[in-house]
């Protein structure tokens, strides 16, 4: 088993879990877990994170900080130990 | 008839207290397409070389957009122009608001000053009448009080005014030129030269307009541009969250510096970020400047507390970071305080921040006599004192006056190893991106004509992280896999497209927001505008080659002005220090062979990684590999041969081997 982290921007300050999962596991299996977990908690306060999470083409997701784009994409393989942020997409500064 | 452009420079000449307009030549806006790329044209010609830059010998020019005073989406940028106190090379600060449109409409593309005044003044400029009146009740006074009583004195509220506060006054080397209060033409220290001069204020009252050639296909191709720009994924961010949604994102990308670039992540971020100040008490409107069709300016307001009744623009991405992280703060009250403070003073809060971070690492190693502290505890985080020492720095008190020469200066004087975290390059204070995380950045910053910040070229799409990102890197380099800011690979290709592309949005007088940082308007759409507006057909490729004459251009300035491909560096933490929230403990070398897994890359600029990326990029640009200097046959290509004579005669056109 592997636990990473993952931290959700859907709101002004994240939301963290830690998910356990199986050696090998990619990006797409932990953002289906998450989702599993998010639609576990309560319902009202679930809705806007799930909206969040399910519109996966407005994700910006970073692994240890590197979009999953610069890596393998969704097939990004996890290994122990990490960070996967799932964040809006902002731009600009 | 001009279309699109008023078609006058007004030049004034303080010293001899002279006033002249000259038409603006058609050749300009075939060459030079507007506002930067002008006012490169107009240094060049007006200035000499190795004049001191807080000298009457140097010109300060304020440069409208070709396109600002229509309705172009987000077409109301201003271009400042001079040489930099702080680096003593070429300048160009850019600025929103309204104050350029209100030039525009009252007659005059450009504005040149030249010489300086004995005592005080001001321009008043009412239309086709201009003035230098008295500023000597102005001197002294802050950003706003200034803008107040020039409201009063000329009888019109809606007059818009360019300003210096007490920073330009007192030629802190990082002063702004404050327009209309909330917007900055901010860096190098343009507001130090207005000050040099005795300018106070440029208050501007224009009632003219300006006329398109062809309204149809005008409008159409606006329209384009609108609705393209619209359906880019963070249009409604931009509104919703201005630049400073962007803290938690490069937070987590851990490119977001923090402690004086120790770090490039830190804890609690989002309390600092768009939408946390979105939710909060303290945001109060969103503004946008002249033709804006994102309005991502802030105006916040603290009612409450140890800082009651402050109000401001702002805080910006840059400045939340230069203010806050960077000083290892996530206190919000204490960025907004901090950046109404840089506001009023006219100080550019990217430096301003820069250098606090530099002391507070100098007080953590005792660097700083009791003398020189005065009292103060540079405690990493310690809200009051960023805001006391921006007041000193300011003022040139104390330390502050230290400070408010510029990292640089301030590191040679105190000595110490403080040039080790004194982060600039070529004399400039750097931004706010940490380009250990991002190559494309790093080799932008190092070549930057202005010095390390991202407003030459800023390559947010080799972060890799938007569909519009990676489809743009994808028509750059042939292949979107190069969405990607651990390779260095085609860096050098990507900086360079950014550069013109830059450039070009620059001299239209275009938010670089609309098409680098969106990815809404790309060239052709910029060029449909140019086109209609001016009514000659100017295709994609003339105008990217146009931005590339000015990019050009300005770097002549550099090298007429002694600048060497030594000068194209970047800090030396960023050079010899990995990042810390990043290392991994991988072989230098083994990444500059590109053998390193990039996500196993090695978090730092090593001279190695700089070289390779600067002999691609120099040759791409067709430069000379040893010197950086263009070469004879470039500057021809580019239809730049008017340079060629002045720099030859100092030895400075490279053979080609």
């Amino acid at each position: 088993m592997i636990r990473v982290k993952t931290k959700i921007f859907s709101q002004a300050i994240p939301d963290y879990f830690e998910v356990d999962l199986e050696e090998g596991s990619s990006v797409e299996i932990l953002l289906n877990r998450v989702r599993e977990g998010v639609a576990r908690e309560n319902r009202q306060a679930g809705s806007h994170k799930m909206a969040f999470l399910n519109h996966t083409h407005g994700l910006v997701v970073l692994l240890n900080g590197m979009s999953i784009y610069s890596l393998s994409g969704w097939t990004t393989r996890l290994r122990d130990g990490d960070e996967v942020s799932l964040l809006p997409m902002f731009a600009g500064g | 008839m001009r279309f699109a452009i008023a078609g006058k420079i007004l030049h004034v000449d303080l010293s001899k207290e002279k006033i002249w307009t000259e038409p603006v030549p058609e050749e300009w806006i075939r060459k030079f397409i507007g506002s930067r790329g002008i006012n490169a044209k107009i240094l060049w010609e007006t200035m000499k070389p190795g004049i001191d830059p807080l000298s009457p010998e140097n010109t300060l020019i304020f440069g409208t957009g070709t396109l600002s005073g229509t309705f172009a989406p987000t077409s109301g940028r201003t271009t400042v122009t001079c040489k930099s106190p702080t680096t003593h090379l070429y300048l160009k600060t850019n600025v929103g608001g309204h104050w350029g449109t209100e030039l525009k409409f009252a007659g005059y593309d450009y504005l040149v000053v030249q010489g300086a005044a004995k005592t005080p003044v001001y321009l008043w400029i009412d239309n086709g009448k201009v003035e230098i009146r008295d500023a000597r009740h102005l001197w002294g006074k802050d950003v706003r009080e200034t803008t107040s009583l020039l409201h009063e004195e000329v009888g019109d509220s809606a007059t818009q005014v360019a300003v210096i506060g007490q920073g330009g006054e007192n030629l802190v080397f990082f002063a702004a030129v404050m327009v209309s209060v909330y917007n900055a033409a901010a860096r190098g220290g343009a507001g130090a030269v207005m000050g040099s001069k005795k300018l106070k204020a440029v208050a501007v009252r224009g009632q003219g307009s300006i006329k398109v050639a062809d309204k149809k296909e005008f409008y159409r191709s606006c329209h384009v541009a609108i609705k393209n720009s619209y359906e880019d994924a963070t249009a409604k961010f931009a509104h919703l969250y201005g630049t400073a949604g962007s803290v938690p994102m490069v937070n987590e990308a851990r490119a977001f510096p923090a402690y004086n670039f120790r770090r490039g992540y830190i804890e609690g971020a989002e309390k600092i970020g768009g939408p946390y100040l979105a939710e909060s008490k303290y945001l109060k409107r969103r503004l946008g400047c002249n033709a804006c069709i994102f309005c991502c300016h802030r105006y916040c307001e603290i009612q409450e507390g140890r800082f009651a009744g402050c109000y401001t623009g702002g805080p910006e991405y840059e400045t939340i970071s230069a203010l806050g992280s960077g000083c290892g703060s996530i206190d919000l009250e204490v960025v907004i305080k901090a950046n109404e403070l840089c506001n009023i003073y006219g100080l550019d809060t990217i430096s301003a921040g820069n250098l606090i971070q530099w002391a507070m690492e100098g007080y953590e190693k005792k660097i700083f006599t009791e003398q020189q502290l005065g009292g103060l505890r540079l405690e990493w985080g310690n809200g009051e004192a960023i805001v006391e020492l921006l007041r000193r720095i300011a003022h040139r008190e104390g330390l502050g006056n230290i400070l408010a020469d510029g990292v640089k200066r301030a590191a040679e004087k105190i000595g110490c190893g403080s040039e080790k975290w004194a982060i600039q390059a070529k004399g400039l204070e750097q931004s706010r991106v940490e380009t250990r995380a991002a190559f494309g950045y790093a080799l932008a910053f190092a070549v930057n004509p202005r010095g390390p910040d991202h407003l030459h070229s800023e390559t947010i799409a080799e972060f890799g992280t938007r569909p519009g990102g990676r489809r743009l890197i994808k028509k750059i380099t042939g292949d979107e896999k190069y969405a990607n800011p651990r390779l260095m690979e085609k860096r050098a290709d990507i900086v360079r497209w950014h550069e013109d592309c830059f450039a070009a949005t620059d001299s239209l007088g275009l938010c670089a927001f609309i098409n680098t940082s969106r990815f809404g308007v790309d060239p052709q759409q910029m060029a449909d505008m140019f086109s209609a507006a001016i009514g000659r057909r100017v295709s994609e490729e003339e105008l990217m080659q146009a931005g590339r004459r000015i990019l050009t251009l300005e770097k002549c300035f550099n090298v007429r002005e002694g600048a060497t491909r030594a000068d194209d560096v970047l800090p030396w933490r960023l050079m010899n220090e990995p990042l810390e929230s990043l290392a991994r403990g991988q072989d230098v070398m083994k990444a500059v062979e590109g053998k390193a897994d990039p996500a196993e890359f090695v978090p730092i600029n090593s001279p190695a990684m700089l070289n390779r990326m600067l002999d691609e990029y120099y040759a791409l640009h067709d430069w000379d590999l040893q010197t950086s200097w263009p070469y004879r046959d470039t500057l021809e290509k580019l239809d730049l041969k008017e340079v060629i004579p002045e720099l030859e005669s100092s030895g400075k056109i490279p053979r080609k081997k």
